[in-house]
This record gives structure tokens, sequence and C-alpha cells, in this order.
């Protein structure tokens, strides 16, 4: 089981946007671990951003597909998939796993540091764990968002 | 303090929020039912936290202590039971 990390940037930030959308493949759980989420530019204002977490049954259609960096290199390729940048959202299933109200100059950096707080993604096909904008406030330029996994 | 000895080793997790005022950080914990994530706010009342399932022994969100009335359902049998509807679905195409 190796650790990896995706990043992803929705440019020019929007809202009811997708940054990125950590899929699982039908042979693994993967396990987010970690997630870090700021905005780039200089804010307008100082009104709060919305994010939230959600679980996408369906992809959408991603702007783009980040590269997934294992964490050691000798780990082999991830199972688990990602998009960025929607263009077309992703079907979210109700309700939320996370969601944030943030000054757009903020950092947000989350981590379970237990296993059983780790959010697992069904062995599902197109099943995923993606971060979606409510709202965006004062926020300019990009919105950055880092998942780290565990892929099994 | 008996919050954080409730949720100690009990799928906690970290949040820290670093904005123009400083670094803000709270416990969290993942609802072992539905696998939201709770913010563990300061001085929170345990009863606002919701509470502990003791069948899976584990913490589970406000939603769920309401919703689940005592029963569990733990997060990992939804996930299999989902998965297996999918398989299912898929096998009859």
């Amino acid at each position: 089981m190796g650790m990896y990390r995706v990043a992803g940037i929705q440019t020019t930030i929007a809202p009811t946007k997708t940054a990125l959308n950590l899929i699982g493949g039908t042979t693994c759980r993967p396990r987010l671990c970690e997630l870090r989420l700021t905005t780039t530019g200089a804010p307008g204002t100082d009104a709060q951003v919305n994010a939230r977490l959600q679980r996408s049954t369906a992809v959408g259609t991603a702007g783009s597909t980040p590269t997934i960096q294992a964490t050691d290199p000798a780990d082999p390729a991830a199972i688990a998939t990602a998009g960025a940048d929607h263009s077309a959202e992703p079907t979210y299933a109700a309700g939320q796993v996370m969601n944030w109200f943030f000054n757009p100059r903020s950092v947000i950096q989350w981590a379970a540091y237990d296993p059983r707080g780790e959010l697992l993604i069904p062995a599902t096909a197109n099943n995923g764990l993606g971060l979606q904008t409510v709202a965006v406030g004062g926020a300019t330029g990009n919105l950055v968002c880092e998942f780290g996994f565990y892929d099994k | 303090m008996l919050i954080r000895q409730g949720i100690q080793g009990r799928a906690r997790g970290h949040l820290a929020i670093t904005g123009p005022c400083g670094t803000v950080e709270h416990e969290t914990f993942t609802c072992a039912h539905c696998s939201q994530v709770v913010m563990v706010p300061h001085r929170a009342a345990p009863d606002e936290l919701g509470g502990r399932c003791h069948h899976c022994d584990a913490m589970v969100c406000p939603t769920c202590v309401q919703r689940d009335q005592g029963r569990c359902k733990p997060f990992e049998q939804r996930i299999e039971e989902y998965e297996n509807r999918h398989r299912f679905l898929r096998s009859v195409g």
C-alpha cells in the first residue's frame, strides 16, 4: 500500500466548480488522508470562500488530468485517477464530507492521523471524492488543491 | 478534556486554517456511520458533537445519532453493500 499525492488547479475560481476529483477504480479503495487547499491571486475583498468535499458518482468532464505521484518512487503507479478544473461537473451524492468557510488568503490543511479517520472511496467505477467551490467570496485567481491518499 | 479523551485514537484528524489573523487549529473526527468529518470546536459541549456508537465503539456525527437511533451500520458496511449492488448491476448488464 503506497501513499500518493495529486494536485489540481481550478483556473479562474468560480462558484459550483470542481477543482479536483479523486476517482477510485474497481480494484481498489483509495483512502484520502491529507488535504490542502488555498487560493492564488490577490483577493478582491476579505469575503469568505466556501468550498466542500463531496462524494461523486460520475466523473463529469475534467479540463485536465493531473499526474498522481507516489511518495515512494519504488511504488507502482496508482490505480486511482484524478480530474481537475472541470468543464462539466461530476455528479455528486447528497450531503458533504467536509465543508469550509475561509478567508481567500488562508491555507487549509486537514490530515487524518488515525486510520479510521481516513475517507474511503468505494471500489466502484467512477466513484470518488471531489472538491467543489460553493461561493468564491473575495477570491480571485486560482483555487489550488492537493490530496494525499493511500491506494489499496 | 473529556472530549479529547473521548475521541482519542478514534478516527481523529487535525484541521489547521492559516489566514491573515494567524492559525486556527481544530481536532476533527470522522463519523463511523456516514464518513462525514466533524470539526471539534474549542470548548464544545460533548452533546453537540454527536455521540459514540456502542456497537462499533466509534464516534458518530449528530446527524447519525438522530437518524440511526442506536442502530449500527458502519460506513465500511455501507460501502460494501454499494459495491455489491454495482457489481450485480454490471453482471446483469
